[in-house]
């Protein structure tokens, strides 16, 4: 190569180039922008429609748990009573908050509390015990009580009530005298009616007096709490907006209480039956059930439509629920038949399952039997 | 590999200006790159200095053919031009006049094969001009063929370097294979630069030289013929 160190205007080619290379890449070190960027890529988030059978057999964990566990299993809150294994989910509670009480209120109830205390003791018989025999005069005594218990709850109840224990009260009394006459008319009859008479009318007198003051009362009471209630209270606002629980686990159960789901396992789909281990366990299945069952008398010509059954197992072969019909025939014959399988399904219950297909529980914890008529 | 371990292990940013694509890039590719820049600066230079050479070259030669026709005395015409280094067809014109002139200095007057030796002259003054002309021009052709394999050389050992390190790193997602890619890809890029003006220009300065040296044969042709007309004219007069 013919390089120059000084400028020879006739071939100035190198100098030129140089400089020329020199400035084009200065520009694009500073001025020029090489790529513009792409907007960066935000994952999208996955969606995924799956059937229920495909739900019963996820053992993967929660996707915000902290760690994973050593060894991972379904979460459970706590130890069936059935041998039900529930998968966890949530449940919508409203409970509804315990209703407020305002202040104000409480003034009105501590008046009532002072303002109306048990009514006194009545006076007690001792008049008719020195004269009467001592099991008469308990009996009596009994009764004066019940009759003024009795009053006692009518006071606090209606004015009809009220009206009607009066009468009552009046009509026992009448008729505690006449018991009372009718034993001791050997002995001194006429004294004692005329006693007890006089007793009753003191008592109802002291009835009376004591319901027209618990009347009062309860008006003045009624009064109070209408004037309360007239008034607008936020708190009662806030207090129905707070009616609304958080979301409560339905609390899953399971063999035993397992409180954090594992976070996943690299294995973290169940394991499931293939076609021949399939056919071969519905087979183990069927002849078990078939066992228990016994045709109604009226398919014994076998032209009836086998139903189809939804049967739900644990893992050690008992129903984890009653067994229900998912599709039956149109007759009485095929609704006969379909009783008779689920009780046969029910009557078979532990189902005895081959050690083999114990680690395939999720594949055939749900099974939809076509029960197999003949 | 924990999900959520993986998630957190963010992709390193690249910077992809020229400038970090360069340094970030292996040492074999590195010297690559510089190879294949200072070609595409030697490459112009040829380009400039040839240009300009040529476009001299075609001014000289519309001169001198207009000097020549113009009816002036070649004596004279020799004399102008003798004194200084002639190019293109003046110097054509010189080397045949020179020889033209020594036959006739002498005491011994050689005729007999002057018109021989005055074509031997031309031919290889022609020779020299056009090798002159031509010079360099092959270095334009063989930058234009290989650099595009030297780029693509760049860009293999820089794609075997990166996916060293991708391997190294076990992880295949875009952001850390990209960047490797993009350096590797740079050498090309380069290669390409020097090689595309080579080629385009080799064509057309090659096409340039075919014109020139075309016609300092048509002109030597034309001179050889008016000096052997002389010649003969000078025999039969001897004669």
């Amino acid at each position: 190569m013919a390089l120059k160190d000084h400028f020879n205007p006739s071939e100035p080619g190198f100098w030129v180039s140089g400089v020329a290379h020199a400035a084009l890449l200065t520009a694009a070190l500073i001025g020029l922008p090489f790529a513009a960027e792409f907007p960066e890529a935000q994952e999208g988030i996955p969606v995924e429609v799956i059937t229920d059978n495909q739900f019963s057999q996820i053992t993967k964990g929660e996707t915000d748990a902290k760690a994973v566990q050593p060894n991972p299993k379904p979460r459970a809150d706590r130890v069936a009573d059935k041998a039900e294994q529930r998968d966890p989910g949530e449940d919508k509670v409203n409970a509804p908050a315990p209703p407020k009480r305002p202040e104000n209120m409480k003034v009105a109830d501590k008046d009532e509390a002072t303002a109306a205390p048990p009514p006194p003791p009545p006076p007690p018989a001792k008049t008719a015990e020195q004269k009467a025999a001592e099991a008469k005069a308990e009996e009596e005594k009994k009764m004066a009580e019940k009759a003024e218990a009795e009053a006692i709850e009518k006071a606090k109840a209606a004015e009809q009530a009220k009206a009607e224990a009066e009468a009552k009260a009046k009509a026992e009394a009448k008729a505690k005298a006449e018991a009372e006459a009718k034993r001791v008319a050997e002995e001194k009859a006429a004294k004692a009616k005329a006693e007890a008479e006089a007793k009753a009318k003191a008592e109802a007198e002291a009835k009376k007096i004591a319901e027209a003051k618990a009347k009062a009362e309860a008006e003045a009471k009624a009064r109070k709490e209408a004037q309360v209630a007239k008034k607008f209270d936020e708190g009662d606002l806030r207090q129905f907006l707070d009616n609304k629980d958080k979301n409560r686990s339905t609390g899953a159960t399971g063999s035993e209480v397992q409180k954090t789901a594992s976070l996943g396992t690299a294995t973290g789909t169940a394991a499931k039956l293939n076609p021949s281990q399939r056919d071969a366990l519905m087979g183990i299945f069927q002849e078990q059930m078939k066992r228990c069952y016994q045709a109604p008398i009226s398919a014994s010509n076998g032209d009836a439509t086998p139903p189809l059954l939804d049967i739900r197992l644990n893992q050690d072969g008992t129903l984890a629920s009653e067994p229900t019909v998912m599709r039956v025939g149109g007759t009485t014959t095929d609704r006969a038949v379909a009783d008779a399988a689920v009780r046969a399904v029910r009557r078979c219950a532990p189902y005895r399952v081959p050690t083999q297909y114990l680690q395939f529980y999720s594949d055939w914890k749900i099974l939809n039997v076509q029960f197999d008529l003949s | 590999m924990n999900p959520a371990d993986v998630a957190q292990a963010a992709p390193v940013a690249h910077d992809l200006s020229f400038f970090s694509l360069f340094w970030q890039a292996h040492f074999v590719v590195k010297l690559v790159m510089i190879g294949l820049l200072a070609a595409s600066v030697w490459c112009w230079a040829i380009i400039i200095d040839k240009t300009l050479l040529y476009a001299r070259t075609k001014r000289a030669m519309d001169r001198f053919e207009d000097v020549f026709w113009s009816g002036q005395s070649l004596e004279e015409l020799f004399r102008s031009l003798q004194s200084r280094p002639a190019t293109g067809l003046a110097a054509v014109f010189v080397a045949a006049m020179r020889e033209w002139k020594r036959s006739f200095e002498g005491s011994a007057r050689s005729f007999q094969s002057l018109s021989q030796r005055i074509d031997k002259v031309l031919d290889v003054t022609i020779q020299r001009e056009v090798e002159r002309l031509d010079s360099r021009l092959m270095i334009l052709a063989s930058i234009g063929s290989a650099g595009p394999y030297i780029g693509l050389f760049g860009t293999v050992v820089g794609i075997m370097n990166s996916f060293t390190s991708i391997a190294a790193s076990k992880n295949t997602s875009l952001a850390v294979v990209a960047p490797g890619i993009a350096e590797a890809l740079f050498a090309t890029a380069i290669g390409l630069f020097a090689a595309i003006p080579a080629v385009l220009a080799y064509n057309k300065l090659q096409s340039e030289v075919a014109k020139l040296q075309s016609r300092l044969e048509g002109f030597a042709d034309e001179f050889s013929a008016i000096l052997s007309r002389q010649i003969d004219e000078r025999l039969s007069r001897a004669a």
